[in-house]
């Protein structure tokens, strides 16, 4: 479906409640099309959660979520079925090979057989397991399995891949792989990419967009260049930005919790990935 | 340490009761069913001891033998139970890594271990034991005393599996080859069922619904009395507990003695061998599959010979890419296929298939023996094919049960992979069922095929007993993957264990209840239908047709409900 709209994705008043514990609390967000969009954020800041809830894992507690115009709650097929994800741990079929893993995967999205052969042979080749695709899975390492992953996530070529933590794992070429190919999927396939990583420099080099969590909210948000300036890091790198967002917070949020409660405020300790 | 680490586990219940994703649906449902289940069992029993003592004059000791069988019954079920507990609590558990680490001394962990496996496999027993020989003493009219010992003899009772199958882990793991664990607990299963069948054709218990079989009133005697002395902790148990039964018989010490100094003498030397030998059987659990067997080499054979059906990969990717423009993967197609391959390449599995042949046999065998009983008050004609469609019916649960309810929780990690994609919950559910289901299908009916002609050649019985099963198998299957998916273990990678957990026991209650309303239900309607085809009947009762329409409906309506609700709790977790 093309929409009218401009962004992919939408996200409006998003929340996830685990009992009294809030794990994300209202998160707006739109993410134009053909760009790489980079959530970022601490431990426990809630970037999974929201990430596990756009790509339907999770129920949200309240809020919309429209990614090319379908609702997720409404309308569940059709929004996954245009939306991969690429989760930190590759949890696959241990018991089937390579080949039999990425058949059952057009299954799932009902490829055509013929495109989807086409698409096999490209990824098999793009992540250098052709050679491995009639061994089981369980004999692989991390990385192949990383790599079997990705290709199982863009193999129906979705328009919104959402990825977490894609360098878990993986080796230095690897990282240069995905790297390359996050810019490659975006110029030439035209897909959306919303990452969200710990590594400030995989942000910094394939990021158009940058979002910074803390504590389940989004407490920054804007280009590179957007958020130097919000920081008045003019010259300073991702991590320098990032580390002054969210001690800021930090601090703003100890001194409302000691004026509410007239005492100092343990840390927080809830961890919502 | 020991509290510690108990106090841990009894955390972890109390929790997963609090979850609202787990323990939401559990308390209440499983307080119905097992109240229904144990009225049930508690009544059958009375009813069961009542016309014993009708049968004079062996109606005593016909009881004795009854309460012998169900001892032995419960310390099969208890040594089969025991060895998967024990594997997985011991050997295959989440959480043993990390206590391995910390300065915990070898005892402390041997024995909460022990407990919990103690715990896992027996309160199963202990909740359908009690009302079963708690009927006994009602029936019987037995003193208090009688209920104390019953307490009494069941807590060594169920203690001493526990240490045996402990001592048998502990020896398979140091002496075999690391990917053969799993396989040598079930065929340690295996044989503790042999052993239980031969100890219950050694009883004879047919004989006891016949007693005019016998040539003489001495001989049934002789058959039906205990020895005074034996090997098995069921006749100590039985030898203990029949003096408060019967007021005539002398108290046992040497058996109560038995009783109590058995497990406490093999938890104390499996105790002090697991301090030598369980650090390196655990290590040779964790090392991965190696070795050139013949069993290893032919099994890469054969996942070279699927793998590779059709071709290279080269070949295979050109031959789909020839595919006409309209041909596509189906979801349901695949999803088939994947847990077909997956449960194929799994070896545990099969070593569970060879629990069923066993399962099958001892059941074919004692049905050829239960003719005998045919002729008696207790059964009749009518009354022994509606037993054998029972027993059909139990053995299709027990499969449905290892098969199929474990189904949605061996997704395990991988679960998001389905959760992800543009499949409903249902049709994932549906896929479960429609995959798993042919070899329940093949089991149920081979036996109530085999079962009839085996005693009865006649094609109208066999028809319809076949037909109602096979409603039943739909139906039974459909309640596995709908349950399973209500009570999910998504990080207990041990199919066997998740078959013996709490929501299989809610499972497999559910769906005897259902198996024994529908065949009650229809009871009617067969009973007439024979008699028209055998008797010149005048027709079949509107009464009947009802009870049949019910029988059939409320199979429906649970299975259809419990895919649903399956998939709805499911939704509900995320």
């Amino acid at each position: 479906m093309t929409t009218s709209q401009a962004s992919l994705l939408q996200i409006s008043k998003l929340n996830k409640q685990y009992g009294k514990f809030t794990a994300v609390r209202e998160i707006n967000l739109d993410v134009d099309p053909h760009q790489v969009f980079g959530i970022l954020g601490p431990n426990g800041a809630g970037k999974t959660t929201t990430l596990r809830m756009i790509t339907g894992l999770i129920q949200p507690t309240a809020g919309t979520i429209l990614i090319d115009g379908h609702d997720l709650h409404k309308d569940p097929m059709k929004a996954k079925a245009i939306t991969g994800f690429i989760p930190d741990r590759p949890y696959v079929y241990d018991k089937l090979t390579a080949f039999e893993y990425l058949e059952f995967i057009a299954g799932l999205y009902s490829l055509k057989k013929s495109k989807a052969a086409d698409r096999m042979h490209e990824l098999l080749h793009t992540f250098h397991l052709h050679e491995w695709a009639d061994s089981l899975i369980e004999s692989f390492s991390h990385g192949m399995k990383q790599r079997l992953v990705f290709a199982g996530a863009l193999l129906p070529k979705p328009k919104l891949l959402v990825v977490d933590e894609p360098m878990v794992g993986l080796d230095p070429k690897g990282h240069k792989l995905i790297k390359e190919l996050f810019v490659k999927l975006t110029r030439d396939e035209g897909m959306t990419i919303l990452l969200s990583t710990h590594t400030m420099e995989v942000a910094e080099q394939v990021c158009s967009q940058i979002a910074i969590v803390n504590h389940g909210q989004i407490i920054a948000q804007g280009s590179m260049n957007d958020l130097r300036m919000s920081t008045g890091e003019s010259e300073g790198t991702l991590e320098q930005v990032f580390l002054k967002l969210t001690e800021e917070q930090e601090e703003e949020r100890a001194a409302k919790v000691a004026e509410r409660f007239g005492q100092d405020p343990l840390p927080a300790t809830h961890n919502a990935e | 340490m020991l509290v510690e680490l108990l106090k841990a586990k009894i955390y972890t219940v109390k929790g997963s009761l609090k979850s609202n994703k787990e323990g939401r649906h559990r308390a209440p449902l499983f307080l119905a069913l097992s109240t229904i289940f144990t009225i049930m069992l508690f009544r059958g029993t009375l009813w069961l001891v009542n016309e014993s003592l009708a049968i004079e004059p062996v109606g005593e000791l016909i009881i004795q033998k009854l309460i012998s069988i169900a001892f032995i019954i419960f310390l099969g079920l208890l040594t089969f139970s025991n060895i998967v507990s024990i594997f997985s609590t011991f050997y295959l558990s989440d959480d043993m890594d990390f206590l391995l680490a910390q300065p915990i001394p070898s005892d402390a962990l041997y024995s909460s271990r022990y407990i919990e496996a103690l715990t896992q496999s027996s309160w199963v027993i202990i909740i359908f034991g009690l009302p079963a020989l708690t009927a006994v003493g009602v029936g019987m009219q037995a003193s208090p005393s009688y209920y104390a010992m019953l307490v009494a003899v069941l807590l060594p009772f169920v203690a001493i599996p526990t240490g045996i199958a402990s001592l048998i882990a502990l020896g398979v793991t140091n002496m075999l080859i690391a990917s053969r664990m799993r396989d040598a607990a079930l065929f340690m299963g295996l044989v503790s069922f042999v052993v239980l069948f031969t100890l219950i054709r050694w009883l004879q218990p047919e004989m006891l619904l016949n007693p005019e079989s016998f040539d003489s009133l001495g001989e049934m005697i002789k058959l039906l009395s205990t020895p005074k002395q034996s090997f098995l902790p069921s006749d100590w148990a039985v030898n203990t507990l029949t003096p408060s039964l019967f007021t005539q018989k002398e108290f046992d010490w040497w058996s109560l003695g038995l009783l109590y100094s058995t497990p406490l003498a093999i938890y104390f030397i499996s105790a002090w061998l697991h301090r030598r030998f369980f650090y390196r059987g655990y290590s040779r659990v964790q090392e991965g599959r190696h070795g050139d067997s013949l069993l290893t080499t032919t099994r890469d054979w054969m996942l070279k010979q699927s793998t590779s059906r059709g071709g290279s990969v080269e070949q295979r990717l050109k031959k789909l890419q020839k595919e006409p423009q309209d041909s596509i993967y189906k979801p349901l197609k695949q999803l088939i296929k994947k847990d077909r391959k997956i449960f194929t390449r799994d070896a545990s599995q099969w070593s569970n298939l060879l629990v069923i042949a066993a399962l099958m046999t001892i059941y074919l065998v004692n049905y050829k023996y239960f003719e005998i009983a045919s002729q008696t008050n207790f059964f009749g004609n009518v009354g022994l094919y509606y037993f054998n469609l029972a027993v059909c019916g139990f053995v299709v649960v027990a499969l449905s049960g290892r098969f199929l309810f474990p189904g949605i929780s061996l997704e395990g990690r991988s679960f998001w992979q389905l959760l992800q994609a543009p499949v409903s919950l249902e049709r994932i559910l549906i896929g479960k069922w429609l995959g798993a289901i042919p070899p329940v299908v093949f089991v149920g009916q081979f036996m109530i095929w085999t079962s009839n002609l085996l005693v009865r050649p006649d094609i109208y019985y066999s028809i319809t007993g076949s037909l109602l099963i096979l409603f039943l198998t739909f139906c039974i299957a459909a309640m596995a993957v709908g349950l399973g998916a209500v009570y999910p273990q998504f990080y207990n990678p041990n199919a066997s264990a998740i078959a013996a957990s709490f929501g299989a026991l809610i499972f497999m209650i559910s769906s005897i209840l259902v198996i024994l309303f529908s065949i009650i239900g229809s009871y009617g309607f067969f009973r007439e239908l024979f008699a028209v085809l055998f008797e010149a009947h005048d027709g079949i009762s509107m009464n009947s047709w009802y009870g049949l329409l019910l029988g059939l409906a409320l199979p429906l309506l649970v299975s259809y409900g419990s895919i649903r609700f399956g998939a709805r709790s499911l939704r509900a977790r995320l």
